[in-house]
């Protein structure tokens, strides 16, 4: 094995048995296109939680890679460490719903009841202490992760607890646990109807006999044995159904772009990267009844003529891991998936990879990167993946809860879809509410249901009768609305009307304690963290809205701030290679036009009105 | 190819389709500020300065013009208030994590990122924050500069690395903020495996990798800068080089020249200290009573020469005299030394050093294909879907071939190396064959035999194009593996999967660059390779051909301009009666039919007494890979030495006569690369005080032995020269153009890059393989 003498990242001895793990791994994935981040991850785990530079040497000389490109790929991705690691890596979650619930307080337990700072390693070598965007379990915020493990609603005492537990080497298995966050309202009245939540809380996920006993698999029965790849793409189409993700695309126009092209190899993969700060709801359906996910990916595969699928999960997502790479060994036990599906001509199989910890890899092209083993720096369109996507072929890439709904399209018809809904979105979404409200909770609704309603109904108010003050739309990347906004119908276009956005389904409510410039700041910190830095105006432009948030929070700001602010943003959104730069101008703006009072406080009176930010 | 008219500025203008909005702006003479576009680099579109307003019905857009396809209809606008004030608050960000010390930096005056503040007037500190802190200077390599604060994250760098280079060194690290360029683990350049190209440090955009030499010297306004063609290797680089006050500061690669397109290698690059040197010759000296040497003037120690060569020729015969030409010289000083020794000193001793490498490669090809030269130009190598790599260290010495080899590689072709050591090129290979040294002939030998009895080869190519193949048929059934494997040192089973595995693919590319550390190879190396070649049908087709290359600059010229004892210019050989007549006839002078001496067998006949005068002209005797002692020893006893060149070197102390010569940079002329390219050069500074080019120091000889041989100018030389040189031709001096043409050349004056097929008669020839 070679060894650069001049390492300045540390290198470490293996044990024989490392090698012998080393050089599986290696052979597991030798000559496999784009097989580079499970290797690495496979790597990682080996080596005890991190990468050291002679067998990242190794790697690049056994696979014929350079040692240059795999360092690119090691210190992009979050969940490598070139450094030495802990057993147990604690992941405090910095996203917003966790920061206004308290992050901090919960940082401050972990650094006392450990002794160390973030970034730092337990002398014991036990634990390494981490910082983590959104670990995409919102409904109990705060929250932290110890490897695989999510642990909920945390307190000090259940930190202390928790890490008492570890320390005395009991160790939760995730595999073992019902799911990583809440759990679905079974008895609500909403959820009986309920398609996309079906079956998630009461079947066994992983077993297939009971999504079977639910109708499941017939969508596909349906389709390979009586229905044309056009057949499917038009009732795709008529049924209205939209992007999940947060875009918004339509579903079945996107796979007609891909179905008629003519290409050796055909591709989907669904974006399981469930990055945007405030949205789990992906993570239900894959915990709770991963089949109906795979059943709706190998109907989108049927539809555009792909024989390959990929779910690319991000990595923080261990369980649903876990589920899908079971249900897919189900599935293709019983044929629903492998050659000749049910005794048809048509082939299929599934591959889940799995994402390293990096948001822009939601973005479909900076995802398709990833899967080709690549830094997950977003591609320059046009082409649009529907053209050329993975390794240059037609790629269809849909959001878990987008494929979700595809089962049931096909089962029930697109006229009965429609059914549910509003006329410019038409469907049933799955809704999610975090942050100040008494119940955090997933809710599946027709398309239509107000914010009003949702904190009240569904919520269960505000949480401790503290009064509403603001709301972040639709994820991270989305306006703010105010108590002016509460009755606005939660469809695309209505929430687009006033400045928010339905984006992922996941609402942000913040009560009259929080500060927006430290909401916005924090919302900024993790956008400049996840930029890939690939052009000007993001990996700059982030950076200084930041900085300018910093200033103006601890009382160095000035008024023309703010409208650079939002002629930086704009210019960020109109110059941009992809939709991450995107995104400030929506809550810069509107909460510089909504609680402009707020801001300037900061900057002309040098006071934070509610005492959060240290003016 | 559709057209697609598009409007830009009101203005409406054709493309082809594919062209991208920057292309359209270019053709419609409208300016769109770039940066980390570069012409010859893949695109990146990472710094977004190129957007433009692409403007459709009632709303508009903004794109990246550099990438964005151009569209049929399609309305631009490139100025804009939206572009303006993007392109502003863009150059502003980048500024704002700068460290605008444009005052002390070495770009000033070539900086791209200056160019544009200046043009659109941005504010450096229009946002206040934090910046990179890295540190400067830290790499210790002889050759880069690096201060990566000041770098704009443009990645020309990497993309220079890979796709220019093919060293991958430079790679992205980290992200959002944290970005930033660097090696493999920070490692310094040398560590990481950096070739020193500078590639990275000639594309980058700003002073981020910069070239040590010339810093805090002078401005980038002082330098001087003049293009012509790099002599130090056959690959006939064009180069830019920056001089000033009469010394080179930095090198560029000219990306006009068809030959390197831009790339240069670190001799090309780096290796200029022979004119920078304090021991530059600037005077004549000639060798007083005392035996010390004192200064003189050219003419009056040309005077000197002349007398004593004649003296001598007169004495002894013109066998008694020798003359030896460096690698570097130009065509026309080649042609007018060797008519120098052939017409007025009646000898035909008269050798460059690379001669001895180029006789072989000359005689094996033209008997195996009809010319004695490589088969395609180099670019053609990067085409080839199979390579076969011998010989050299190609990367350090014919590093455009490798280059090329690489890029075919990336592009999917597969490559053997073989050599004796784990040469850098081996790590983009498939397969390294480490070869006893010198066996290249009997690797070449076991391929065919490999080829020909597993019946790999393409039957059809040789039925049509080729004779003889039952000579060499025959010859392989008397050699075995076996006596490869002994040779090779390989095993019988890897020379049996390298042959397969090159075979396997096509077209194929043998490259086989001659090294001076090595004893020449004889014909039959060629003759094998050609025929190879000719059983994988791959000669003279895009893709496939053989890269056979010779020791120094323009040892194809030299060869070509006949300045080697066994043949006059055209490679009319000297010792058949009509040859000699023809030269005879345009000289007006009879040309001496004994035959020459190669220049290591006059350094054995001045061992023996017979050779008593000797002219050397830009090269270092003690430099030829003879034992010192031998050298020193045989210059002792020499009656006259005349040492010409641009240095001080240590033959001068033995001189009787010396000249003071220049360096192939200051020289106006012609040379002939490898690829068969004659090509212009043009000086891009004067020879230093009294220092004259060879050509008219050469020429002051000749006027003064015969005057009537002495042609009046370069120009004259080449026009009479290639009278005698069938294949050259119709050319003429004034005539060459930028982009020279490959030999032969037709009528029109155009070249013949690859060597042609007859479609009616077969004109290739094997010859039986020798092990």
């Amino acid at each position: 094995m070679r060894r650069p003498a001049v390492f300045q990242n540390p290198s470490k001895d293996l044990s024989p048995s490392e090698v012998e793990q080393l050089r599986h791994v290696i052979e597991t994935h030798r000559g496999k296109k784009g097989a580079l981040l499970p290797l690495l991850t496979e790597a990682q785990q080996v080596c005890g939680n991190w990468l050291p530079a002679n067998v990242l040497a190794w790697i690049a000389d056994e696979i014929d890679v350079h040692l240059s490109y795999l360092y690119g790929i090691a210190t992009f991705y979050t969940m490598f460490s070139l450094e030495p690691r802990g057993r147990f890596i604690i992941r405090v979650c910095e996203s917003p719903a966790c920061h206004i619930l308290g992050s901090e307080t919960v940082l401050e337990a972990l650094r006392s009841v450990l002794g160390i700072q973030e970034g730092q390693t337990t002398p014991d070598g036990l634990f390494t202490l981490e910082l983590s965007s959104c670990l995409g379990v919102c409904e109990v915020a705060p929250a932290m992760q110890i490897n695989e493990v999510v642990f909920g609603n945390l307190t000090r005492e259940k930190i202390e607890d928790v890490i008492e537990r570890y320390r005395r080497g009991e160790v939760t298995d995730y595999r073992t646990l019902p799911g990583s966050g809440g759990r679905v309202r079974t008895d609500w009245e909403i959820h009986r109807r309920a398609l996309l939540l079906q079956g998630v809380g009461d079947i066994d996920p992983e077993n297939i006999d009971d999504y079977l006993a639910i109708g499941g698999y017939e969508a596909l029965r349906k389709v390979v044995l009586g229905m044309t790849p056009e057949e499917v793409v038009e009732e795709v189409k008529a049924s209205g159904l939209r992007g999940r993700g947060g875009a918004g695309f339509p579903t079945g126009m996107k796979w007609s772009f891909t179905l008629p092209l003519k290409a050796p190899e055909k591709y989907v993969i669904c974006n399981a990267d469930e990055g945007e700060p405030g949205t789990f709801k992906d993570r239900y359906i894959m915990e709770g009844n991963p089949h109906r996910l795979v059943e709706g990916l190998i109907i989108a595969g049927y539809a555009i003529g792909a024989n390959k699928g990929f779910i690319y999960v991000r990595g923080e997502y261990a369980l649903s891991m876990h589920r899908l790479r079971r249900a897919v060994e189900q599935a293709r036990q019983r044929g629903f998936l492998g050659e000749r599906i049910l005794g048809t001509s048509f082939s299929f199989d599934v591959e889940i990879r799995s994402g390293a910890g990096a948001y822009v890899c939601g973005e479909e092209t900076a995802l398709i990167e990833s899967i080709e083993g690549l830094r997950g720096n977003p591609r320059v369109k046009p082409p649009f993946p529907g053209v050329r996507g993975l390794w240059a072929m037609p790629t269809v890439v849909n959001n878990v809860e987008t494929l979700a709904n595809v089962p049931a399209i096909i089962k029930n018809g697109a006229a009965w879809y429609r059914s549910f809904g509003t006329e410019d979105s038409p469907g049933v979404k799955l809704y999610q509410i975090c942050g100040h409200v008494n119940h955090p909770q997933i809710v599946e609704a027709p398309l239509g249901l107000t914010l009003r309603e949702l904190i009240e109904v569904y919520g269960g108010g505000m949480k401790d009768g503290i009064p509403f003050k603001m709301c972040q739309t639709g994820g991270a990347s989305f306006g703010f609305f105010t108590a002016e906004h509460l009755d606005t119908v939660m469809d695309y276009a209505s929430m687009q009307k006033k400045g928010g956005a339905l984006g992922s389904g996941t609402m942000l409510v913040m009560n009259e304690r929080t500060c927006v410039v430290d909401v916005v700041r924090n919302i900024m910190h993790f956008f400049q963290h996840e930029s890939c830095g690939f052009c000007t105006p993001c990996r700059r432009g982030t950076r200084v809205l930041y900085e300018t948030l910093s200033r103006i929070a601890q009382g160095d700001g000035r008024e023309s701030d703010l409208p650079m602010m939002i002629d930086l943003a704009q210019t960020m959104s109109a110059t941009a290679n992809c939709a991450l730069a995107m995104s400030p101008i929506f809550f810069v703006r509107t909460t510089i036009e909504r609680l402009k009072d707020e801001y300037l406080a900061h900057i002309v009176d040098k006071t934070c009105p509610v005492g959060v930010c240290p003016v | 190819m559709a057209t697609i008219t598009l409007k830009i500025n009101g203005q409406e203008v054709q493309v082809e389709e594919g062209a991208t909005i920057l292309d359209a702006a270019k053709k419609a003479g409208v300016y769109i500020p770039t940066l980390c576009y570069h012409p010859y680099l893949p695109l990146e579109e990472a710094c977004r300065i190129c957007v433009v307003e692409d403007v459709r019905r009632g709303w508009s857009t903004l794109v990246a013009a550099c990438v964005f396809p151009a569209r049929q209809g399609m309305v631009i606008e490139t100025d804009s208030e939206k572009v303006q004030e993007s392109r502003k608050t863009i150059l502003e960000l980048l500024l704002s994590d700068h460290p605008n010390a444009c005052m002390t930096c070495q770009a000033t005056g070539d900086c791209e990122l200056q160019d544009l503040a200046y043009r659109f007037r941005v504010k450096a500190d229009a946002y206040p924050g934090e910046r990179h802190k890295h540190p400067v200077d830290s790499d210790p390599n002889p050759y880069l500069h690096i201060d990566m604060n000041k770098c704009v994250l443009c990645r020309r760098c990497i993309r220079a690395c890979h796709d220019v280079q093919g060293a991958d060194i430079w790679t992205k690290v980290g992200r959002g903020f944290e970005q930033r360029i660097s090696t493999a683990f920070e490692l310094p350049l040398q560590e990481a495996g950096c070739e020193f190209c500078g590639h990275c440090a000639d594309f980058c955009p700003v002073d981020a990798i910069g070239f040590r030499s010339g810093r805090y010297e002078m401005r980038a306004w002082q330098l001087q800068k003049g293009t012509t063609i790099c002599l130090q290797c056959p690959m006939g680089c064009g180069a830019v080089y920056d001089t000033y006050k009469g010394k080179v500061v930095t090198v560029h690669g000219d990306f006009k020249a068809p030959s390197n397109t831009g790339a240069l290698c670190k001799v090309g690059r780096f290796n200029y200290n022979f004119v920078n040197t304090p021991d530059r010759l600037q005077t004549a000296y000639v060798r007083d009573g005392s035996g010390d040497h004192a200064p003189t003037t050219v003419d009056a120690a040309l005077d000197t020469a002349a007398a004593k060569l004649a003296e001598i020729v007169e004495k002894h015969g013109g066998a008694a005299v020798g003359v030896l030409a460096g690698g570097m010289l130009t065509n026309e000083e080649y042609y007018l030394l060797q008519k120098l020794a052939r017409g007025a000193l009646k000898t035909n001793n008269v050798d460059n050093v690379a001669g001895p490498w180029q006789l072989p490669l000359y005689e094996g090809l033209s008997s195996s294909l009809g010319w004695g030269a490589m088969t395609n130009p180099l670019d053609d190598i990067a085409l080839a879907k199979s390579l076969l790599v011998l010989g050299s260290n190609t990367l350090e010495k014919h590093a455009i071939a490798a280059l090329r080899a690489r890029k075919a590689v990336r592009n999917g072709a597969v490559m053997i190396v073989a050599h004796p050591d784990r040469v850098a090129l081996t790590k983009n290979a498939e397969k390294h064959l480490a070869i006893q040294p010198g066996s290249e002939s009997s690797l070449l030998c076991g391929f065919l035999k490999v080829i020909v009895s597993e019946k790999l080869f393409d039957a059809a190519f040789v039925e049509k194009h080729t004779q003889e193949f039952d000579k060499l048929e025959r010859s392989l059934e008397k050699i075995t593996l076996k006596d490869v494997a002994e040779r090779t040192g390989l095993t019988e089973e890897a020379i049996q999967d390298a042959a397969r595995l090159y075979a396997s693919k096509r077209p194929s590319f043998l490259i086989y660059g001659a090294d001076m550390a090595q004893e020449p190879a004889n014909e039959s190396l060629y003759r094998m390779g050609a025929a190879l070649q000719m059983l994988l049908g791959s000669v003279g087709v895009p893709g496939g051909g053989f890269a056979a290359m010779g020791v120094s600059g323009n040892a194809q010229g030299a060869a070509d301009f006949g300045a080697w004892p066994k043949y006059l210019p055209g490679y009319r050989s000297v010792s058949q009666a009509a040859a000699r007549k023809t030269v005879s006839n345009l000289w007006g002078v009879e040309v001496p039919g004994e035959g020459g001496l190669s220049w290591p067998q006059m350094f054995e006949a001045i061992e023996k007494g017979e050779l008593k005068a000797l002219y050397v002209v830009g090269v270092n005797p003690f430099e030829l890979g003879l034992p010192e002692r031998a050298v020193e020893s045989a210059l002792a006893k020499l009656q006259l030495l005349v040492v010409q060149d641009c240095s001080k070197t240590k033959a001068a102390d033995y001189a009787h006569v010396v000249l003071p010569g220049a360096a192939f940079m200051e020289k106006d002329g012609t040379a002939v690369n490898c690829e068969r390219r004659v090509q212009k050069l043009t000086a891009v500074m004067a020879p230093l005080g009294d220092a004259r080019a060879d050509f008219d120091l050469i020429q002051g000889l000749l006027g003064r032995l015969k005057a009537d041989l002495a042609p009046a100018d370069r120009a004259q030389a080449f026009d009479e020269a290639v009278q005698l040189i069938k294949d050259m031709g119709p050319l003429r001096y004034a005539a060459l153009g930028e982009k020279g043409p490959c030999w032969p050349i037709r009528e029109d004056g155009s070249g013949t890059d690859r060597l042609p097929l007859s479609e009616d008669k077969p004109s290739l020839k094997f010859f039986a393989a020798r092990l």
